[in-house]
């Protein structure tokens, strides 16, 4: 049960009603609604976030996923297992990057194994070690390793608030691309 | 030595230019230009923090300093001690912040010590036990404990990456708080 109570689209401004209808009507959204005063810029930077072409949807929804797995958040990970499945991820390598197993011999491109190397050592340690930042920033280029940095502290940080209010999963309503 | 170049910032949109160069053009926001898709909404994201009347700029400098202790960034420390001293963070507060040091005996009040508590206990074990967690929401309300767990949220993503990317520290630009826009 929310440690928050949860604002409704109805209860919420009008400037953020649009967001939550257009984006989900999800019960994260419903609860930083409640910070009427940083909302909008969240909304701005998560709009951008979803509608960058930079990263490919499976790419990006792998990095969700392990970002997720690490911080314990089951909200992201009921939120974006789906996104995942749908992006072209295997229930087996679903099953890696969220859980314990090695990421070596699932079928996960150079790149892929990468970048989530990247980002379980980052997520972990705080810290990325010299060779693992090379071989992201050979693969992806500048624009995107900066991206991908971008990505990950965003869901990073995104599951502390989730965790700390406990916030219920929602129970049909799903994040929408527009 | 950063791991990336710095972005020039005449290749930057006219609105990312302004929300760069208002906030003091520090590396990390130059580095962070790097990625033109995502920076003008993480910069607005976090000009909305800065300028927010709902927690006042002494808690909200605490909460930074104290995510940026426990994260391990020197950069967010180095950046935010001269606002935390303006906001009125005693040098002896300021030590106290460090994850080694003790909270209890530096004058801290018990929303602020409740505050600071929850930020270690949810980086630490990304979790927050329900006393603790009521605590802190019975002092802020509803509008500010979203608030601060938003501060939270935006500092320590921001420690990764100034971590990960090895941002420099600026040498003489430090952060400048920017003036309240009634139209963003």
């Amino acid at each position: 049960m929310s440690r928050i109570r949860l604002k409704t689209p109805a209860e919420a401004p009008e400037r953020f009603r649009e967001f939550m209808l257009r984006r989900g009507d999800l019960n994260v959204f419903r609860l930083l609604a409640n910070a009427p005063a940083v909302f909008g810029g969240w909304t701005r930077m998560v709009d951008e976030l979803l509608d960058s072409p930079t990263f490919t949807p499976r790419l990006r929804e792998l990095v969700i996923l392990r970002v997720a797995s690490l911080q314990r958040c089951r909200y992201e990970l009921a939120q974006h297992t789906d996104r995942g499945l749908q992006a072209g991820i295997t229930a087996r390598q679903l099953d890696a990057v969220t859980g314990t197993g090695e990421l070596d011999d699932i079928g996960l491109d150079p790149t892929e194994l990468a970048v989530l190397r990247l980002v379980t050592e980052l997520c972990v340690t705080h810290q990325v070690g010299q060779d693992a930042f090379d071989a992201v920033l050979a693969a992806l280029g500048t624009e995107a390793t900066t991206e991908l940095m971008i990505l990950i502290s965003s869901y990073y940080g995104l599951a502390f608030i989730l965790n700390a209010v406990d916030l219920d999963i929602d129970t049909r309503a799903r994040l929408r691309e527009v | 030595m950063t791991r990336i170049a710095y972005q020039d910032p005449d290749k930057l949109t006219e609105e990312a230019r302004v929300l760069l160069r208002e906030r003091g053009n520090l590396n990390v926001y130059r580095a962070l230009a790097n990625a033109p898709n995502v920076f003008t909404g993480w910069m607005i994201a976090g000009r909305e923090h800065l300028t927010s009347p709902t927690l006042s700029a002494r808690l909200r400098e605490l909460a930074i300093l104290r995510t940026a202790q426990v994260m391990g960034s020197p950069y967010e420390v180095t950046q935010h001690t001269g606002l935390a001293d303006q906001a009125g963070v005693s040098p002896v507060q300021r030590a106290a912040l460090a994850p080694d040091a003790e909270l209890d005996n530096a004058g801290f009040d018990a929303t602020e010590l409740a505050v600071l508590h929850l930020i270690s206990e949810l980086i630490t074990t990304k979790t927050v036990r329900a006393e603790l967690f009521h605590q802190v929401h019975t002092a802020l309300g509803d509008e500010a404990t979203v608030e601060l767990l938003m501060v939270i949220h935006r500092w320590a993503g921001l420690a990764l990456m100034l971590n990960a990317l090895e941002v420099d520290l600026d040498t003489d630009a430090r952060i400048s708080i920017p003036p309240v826009s009634p139209e963003r």
